[in-house]
């Protein structure tokens, strides 16, 4: 065998080991949410509890001042809340400020990343 | 056999062995790799992590070809094969990273408060600086434990062994670790503790019924219940107060009122400028809240020299200031370079802790139970929640000797420090433990970094004199500090020339009031948030007042972009046109 093909056959099955799960540990607790829910979370509680509620409820302390409780729908994707988030359709929700210019696209994902685990009974 | 034949034997080896990857990119396979000097980086992992994706937005900000992958993940970057690279031989000193703590690498770079999209390293790194943690093993900070040279002036031996027992039994959110200390210690420590007394005892007063009532109210008029939980209602800047008169003496807790900084020298509490007879008052009514403390062993004969040995063995005075331990040299292990250690330089012990000898899991294990490995340790039991080690054990890994260039640090290390007679104002009513200015202070109050643009000189003047609340839902309050009026003309004088921002002049042609009320109400629905009038949310402040407060350019260029001016706002950056913005300031500031 010429020399570039035994190197090409060598590299190929170091390669092969890859398939195998890659020996990383395994961490000894998991925290409840993962980094982007846990960031979506900290967005969350900071501009959106106050109105939604902690559970998305539609029971923050100040959806009595709003003219419906403002409650998130159960069906929620996270294409969807990262698109509300993105453009907002004032017809639906005249009440929810604009939120386009406030979030990075990362940020909008880790919401709804968030919203998903407080919406959906895990 | 034909060339044929041989060509599809050939073609099916090349498939089974190089793997579809191989096959789909039509290429020869070589050594791929990433050369970034800079770094220290040399990483061969895309010979065979071929596929591109990569989950989350990680790889927008830091490119492949700059940062290669072991300075995120770690493992050895250099290795060429796939059981050398992903190691995790304990003798090696960097094993591929868990998931869960590349918050470690993150934190190399990063040095600000909050790591974009890494909340658990950024944790890590508040309680490794509030926790404590700082004392022993990085002994170059201030104390962040209350001074104990004259403490025994200030509390009994009841109280004294009840704390040292169990602090969070007393204090559910102290940082005081428990250091599960035997009775006999305990009594040893608490007869040496209070023998540390004041040269001059305060002076001791009766305490009336009437003089409690008055206490009272003057105790909620100035909102302690900002900073100090009451019955766990209330802040969790400071401590709870709900049995602190079976602690504290009344004649030293008035002194204190007083005098924060007397016998404390490092108290973080605002001096209030309390008359003597309020100052007793107060100290009256906090004497009234007891707590019947659990029953303990008398506290034997003073035993100054074994007291002395215990402080120094479990470093008291690494957090608290002791006489006779000023200069004693830090009690726990350095950890600028602790990630450095590989597994195997680390003491998994003796008492047959199964703990799997990998860094993280014997760091989140010390971390949980600090003494498990040996019964000579020494460290105290921190009761960290497991997030906490978590995010500690993320923090920790950022600890290493690798050098990071300054070109690829990200700081946002503040030196703001206020000078003149305004410095020694926020000093004595320690302001910046809620209000932050230039990146330096607490979040508990607005940030005032550029207040002298936002309000105006004659509103502040009021109120320093009697802080209005201006968001009603709050629990915390400006308190009242009754300043002098030579002390707000100070205050007023620096604000209004330092802390401003060059926002060009702002025009409201008459006539726009109608349209920005509309625009208000209909197009941008802000009373949902902010009362106008009688209607209206509470989440931001009521607006009706907003023409006496604010000034019509921070109305204006707020409404432009209000993250721009208070980074941490809660409201949304809005953006609004220019025409929009300039007619709802003219509604908001018609008088």
């Amino acid at each position: 065998m010429r020399p570039t093909l035994l190197l090409a056959v060598l590299l190929a099955s170091a390669c092969r080991q890859s398939a195998d799960p890659p020996a990383v540990e395994k961490p000894p607790a998991r925290p409840a949410l993962n980094r982007s829910q846990e960031a979506g979370r900290r967005i969350y509680l900071r501009h959106c509890t106050a109105c939604h509620g902690e559970q998305g409820d539609g029971t923050g302390r100040n959806s009595p001042n709003l003219t419906k409780p403002p409650e998130l729908p159960r069906s929620l994707t996270q294409t969807a809340v990262a698109e509300w988030l993105r453009n907002r359709r004032p017809r639906a929700a005249p009440e929810c400020p604009d939120w386009e210019h406030t979030f990075s696209e990362a940020e909008r994902r880790a919401v709804a990343d968030y919203v998903l685990t407080i919406l959906i009974p895990r | 056999m034909s060339i044929r034949h041989w060509t599809a034997v050939f073609g099916a080896l090349l498939l089974g062995s190089f793997g579809a990857v191989v096959w789909r990119e039509s290429r020869v396979p070589a050594v791929q790799q990433i050369v970034n000097p800079e770094l220290g980086v040399v990483d061969r992992c895309s010979t065979c992590h071929t596929d591109k994706s990569h989950p989350g937005p990680w790889l927008d900000q830091h490119q492949p070809e700059r940062f290669g992958c072991t300075s995120c993940h770690e493992g050895q970057g250099r290795a060429t094969t796939a059981a050398a690279a992903h190691s995790s031989d304990p003798s090696w000193p960097h094993p591929l990273l868990a998931r869960e703590f590349l918050g470690g690498a993150c934190a190399r770079c990063h040095h600000e408060d909050e790591i974009p999209f890494e909340p658990y390293a950024s944790d890590g790194r508040k309680l490794f600086t509030a926790g404590g943690c700082a004392g022993c093993h990085a002994p170059a900070v201030p104390k962040i434990a209350p001074d104990l040279r004259h403490v025994g002036s200030k509390v009994n031996a009841a109280w004294l062994q009840w704390w040292l027992r169990r602090p969070k039994d007393y204090q559910p959110h102290t940082r005081m670790p428990n250091f599960r200390l035997p009775d006999r210690e305990i009594a040893v420590l608490t007869s040496y503790l209070l023998t540390l007394r004041a040269k001059q005892q305060p002076a001791a007063f009766s305490i009336q019924p009437s003089l409690e009532e008055q206490g009272g109210v003057l105790f909620r008029r100035t909102r302690c219940v900002s900073c100090h939980a009451l019955k766990g209602r209330g802040g969790t800047l400071a401590g709870e107060l709900e049995c602190v008169g079976s602690k504290a003496d009344p004649a030293w807790m008035a002194e204190y009122l007083l005098e924060p900084r007397r016998h404390v020298p490092n108290s973080r509490m605002p001096r209030y400028r309390f008359t003597p007879p309020q100052a007793r008052a107060v100290a009256a009514y906090l004497a009234g809240l007891k707590c019947e403390p659990p029953p303990s062993p008398e506290p034997g004969p003073a035993v100054v020299a074994e007291a002395q040995r215990l402080v120094r063995r479990y470093g008291c005075y690494a957090c608290h200031d002791i006489p006779g331990f000023e200069k004693t040299g830090p009690v726990g292990a350095e950890l600028d370079t602790y990630a450095d250690n590989p597994a195997d330089r680390l003491d998994f012990g003796t008492n047959g802790a199964a703990v799997p000898r990998t860094w993280t899991q014997w760091t989140f294990a010390k971390l949980k139970k600090p003494r498990q490995f040996r019964d000579t340790l020494r460290m105290p039991d921190y009761e960290f929640e497991d997030q906490e080690a978590l995010s500690l054990t993320a923090f920790l890994r950022s600890r290493t000797a690798r050098l990071v260039p300054v070109s690829y640090r990200i700081s946002t290390t503040s030196q703001y420090q206020p000078e003149g007679a305004f410095g020694k104002l926020v000093e004595d009513l320690r302001c910046l433990d809620c209000h932050r200015i230039r990146g330096v202070g607490g979040t508990l109050a607005p940030d005032l970094s550029f207040e002298g643009s936002r309000v105006r000189p004659a509103w502040l003047k009021d109120f320093l004199q009697t802080p209005q609340p201006i968001r009603l839902h709050l629990q915390e309050r400006m308190p009242e500090f009754q300043l002098t009026a030579a002390e707000i003309a100070t205050v007023v004088n620096y604000v209004t020339t330092v802390l401003v921002k060059d926002l060009a002049p702002v025009e409201l042609p008459k006539g726009l009031s109608s349209q920005g009320r509309r625009l208000y109400f209909e197009r941008y629905t802000c009373q949902a948030c902010h009362q106008w009038g009688d209607r209206g949310g509470a989440i931001g402040p009521e607006l009706t007042p907003a023409g006496r407060r604010l000034t019509p350019e921070w109305v204006y260029y707020y409404l432009r972009d209000s993250h721009r001016l208070v980074g941490t706002t809660p409201e949304p950056a809005l953006h609004l046109p220019e025409p929009d913005a300039r007619a709802i300031t003219a509604f908001l500031l018609a008088r």
